[in-house]
């Protein structure tokens, strides 16, 4: 395996909740409550959960803009940066001015290419605006220069540069907001369900446009989605989220083909198969929702709707118990 | 289990509801009494001016006891076909310009608003992508479920709200009595689709149109909503469901037929294993082709096969064949000349030149 880039140690994001006449703080919702995952370079990680299972915050506490939704916002944990010298920072202990240098490194791609992209700005000045922010030092043609070439790359004609958002398909969008990510030259790209707002014919375009931008700048990609398929495709290692936890995490097939807690089991058997001869698939049903993580059960999230939960599973929060094949399960009933 | 009978739809208590995959579905067989007929039927669009094609002349039969697919993406029409055989098409913009909808003798597209009341909710009912803006935010659940029944049934509210509980309990939501008193924002999306599969059923509807029920879901709560929906169908064999979506797999699962429609028509139909073990239209094998498929061999070495190009926008159709901007085999006249649906084998039937050509 490849060189570390990011070390996410324990991160733990809750959001405060407002009540009462005077809107103090009456409660916290714990949207991610002791995450650990490492990031190699060069490689996909998959993350996967269903909605309200902290997974979007995940990546935005990476990219480290929670503080400025909201001061009150409670971030801990740390998220280490290794650069290629051997050197370590950790990004969530740097002040905001000192974050600027490493902010170019991390780059995020949303979900929505509607409301993405600025509509007021051309394509040139959506694509030149992290150039204007993190290289300065750019001429005004080198930066057009960039923008061109930035285009090119994902496969987008350069002239297109002078027209608006408005002018372009989902799927086009998506490669502007794929450019702009490129732009600062980034090595880790936070990838927020990046294809599921498009059309089942574009969704493998944008894909395959990603697998190659990897391959040709040696980027690593955070791949945030709840299209399973989608996800196993991309990605080397997948970790699946229940309640603001990784409740198992591994290489993409085993987690894939061989789940081991009954959450990821259930997920995975819910998927469903593009092929009406598979007959052979048992599902598990899972009985009710999610639990709102503003009152998560105590112990184990997933003991309200685990079909094997145990007394003991209401204690303690189970922890991540690591294999010999490299995966890890937080549950102490499998193996 | 004595099974209780709520209308016409038998119910087995939840522990003596019968288990089985939803491919225990293709063992039913699917009779050829057609609930509904569509005949060449065309909605447009005025926009600016100008007429955008959205729905130009299809026709398809929907038979008593099977689930009917329509796959498309965005644009295709998927959805306007649906909301015209509803009649809900806001007018203006949008007509129903030809074609004629054929249910149990009467055309639908000929009634007048105040008959399509009788037939909306009573006889077909609809449910809707979003289950978070469908459902009124300020009427209890259990009125918003009676509304249907008072108006359809002439029952009392006191019968109505009984019969809301019972439809409740049937679409598997805990504690229907405190239940019906909540409003929609107490539920979560997965327990508010299934609040309105219970208003659409509420009044046994024949035929059950679903406009990308599970889109909005997570796929455990996908699973749960489709499962319901079957096993709902499973207890019913003369009504039908009419099934619209984006996801070939849903499609795998659910349908015994399948319409594949793009640039507003239709280009492939079939019954479900022929359509994906033998799709002919380009458009189709591009379209089953770019989903990817986990496999521990093919993984890190495979790469999706993407149909080039974009959706073309309904307001610039190309001339000849819809797809024709986009395929990768086509003729010379594919995009002048717009090919027939012909049928290549009992029950498939394909819109393209280069297979009616074979054909011959």
């Amino acid at each position: 395996m490849s060189a570390p880039l990011l070390e996410i140690k324990n991160l733990k994001v809750h959001f405060p909740v407002y009540g009462g006449v005077f809107q103090r703080k009456v409660a916290e919702v714990k949207a991610v409550d002791g995450v650990s995952l490492t990031i190699h370079r060069g490689e996909t990680v998959g993350l996967v959960g269903e909605s309200g299972c902290g997974k979007t915050t995940v990546g935005r506490a990476l990219v480290n803009v929670l503080k400025h939704v909201n001061s009150d916002v409670y971030v801990d944990g740390e998220v280490i940066y290794h650069a290629t010298d051997g050197t370590t920072t950790d990004l969530l202990a740097l002040k905001n001015r000192d974050l600027q240098a490493f902010r170019r490194k991390i780059q995020m791609i949303f979900q929505d290419p509607y409301s993405s992209l600025n509509s007021r700005l051309s394509v040139k000045q959506i694509i030149a605006e992290p150039l204007e922010i993190h290289r300065p030092d750019l001429s005004k043609s080198e930066v057009d220069d960039r923008v061109r070439w930035l285009l090119e790359k994902v496969g987008l004609q350069p002239e297109y540069a002078l027209r608006f958002p408005h002018e372009f398909s989902g799927g086009q969008r998506q490669r502007i907001g794929i450019a702009r990510a490129l732009a600062t030259n980034p090595e880790l790209i936070v990838c927020d369900e990046p294809v599921s707002a498009l059309d089942v014919s574009v969704q493998a375009q944008v894909i395959n446009l990603m697998e190659d931008l990897q391959k040709e700048f040696g980027l690593s990609y955070l791949f945030i989605a709840h299209d399973l398929s989608v996800v196993y495709h991309i990605s080397q290692r997948i970790a699946v989220m229940y309640l603001g936890n990784i409740v198992e995490m591994g290489s993409a097939d085993s987690v894939y083909f061989a789940p081991t807690h009954p959450y990821s089991k259930a997920l995975l058997s819910a998927v469903p198969e593009p092929d009406p001869l598979r007959t052979d698939k048992q599902r598990i049903i899972l009985e009710g929702d999610i639990p709102t993580p503003l009152n998560k059960p105590s112990g184990c999230g997933f003991r309200t709707r685990c079909p094997i939960a145990q007394d003991a599973c209401a204690k303690d929060v189970p922890v991540l118990q690591h294999k010999a094949n490299g995966s890890a399960v937080a549950c102490p009933f499998v193996t | 289990m004595r099974p209780l009978i709520l209308g016409r739809i038998h119910v087995c208590d939840r522990e003596g509801k019968e288990k089985g995959s939803p491919h225990e579905l293709h063992k039913f067989t699917v009779t050829n009494q057609a609930l509904i007929e569509v005949k060449d039927l065309k909605t447009h669009f005025n926009i600016e001016g100008t007429w955008a094609r959205a729905v130009d002349g299809v026709s398809f039969s929907v038979h008593a006891g099977e689930v009917l697919g329509i796959v498309g993406e965005s644009g295709s029409g998927k959805s306007v076909t649906a909301l015209s055989l509803m009649r809900l098409i806001p007018d203006p913009p949008g007509r129903i310009v030809g074609g004629s909808v054929m249910y149990k003798g009467r055309d639908l597209t000929k009634l007048s608003y105040e008959e399509m009341y009788d037939i909306r909710g009573k006889e077909i009912a609809m449910i809707f992508q979003e289950p978070m803006t469908s459902l009124n935010p300020v009427l209890r659940i259990g009125n918003q479920i009676a509304e249907v029944i008072m108006a359809h049934e002439g029952l009392d509210e006191k019968s109505a709200m009984k019969r809301s509980v019972e439809m409740l309990s049937l679409v598997g939501i805990p504690d229907p009595e405190k239940r019906v008193r909540d409003y929609p924002h107490q539920f979560s999306g997965g327990m508010r689709q299934r609040v309105m599969i219970a208003i659409a059923l509420a009044c046994n509807p024949s035929i059950l149109i679903a406009d990308e029920p599970t889109t909005a879901l997570d796929v455990t709560i996908q699973a749960q909503i489709l499962e319901l929906m079957l096993e709902l169908q499973r207890k019913r064999k003369d009504a039908a469901i009419l099934l619209i979506t984006h996801d070939l797999a849903v499609v795998a699962e659910m349908c015994h037929r399948v319409i594949v429609m793009y640039g507003g028509k239709i280009q492939e139909t079939a019954d479900v294993r022929t359509l994906f073990a033998n799709p002919a239209h380009p458009y189709t094998r591009g379209l089953l082709n770019s989903i990817p498929r986990p496999s521990k061999e093919r993984k890190g070495r495979e790469r999706l096969q993407a149909i080039p190009g974009n959706v073309p926008s309904i307001m610039n159709l190309p001339t000849g064949c819809k797809f024709c901007t986009r395929c990768e085999v086509k003729l010379e006249k594919c995009d002048t000349v717009e090919p027939d649906l012909v049928e290549i084998a009992p029950g498939h039937s394909v819109r393209c030149h280069l297979v009616s050509e074979a054909q011959q």
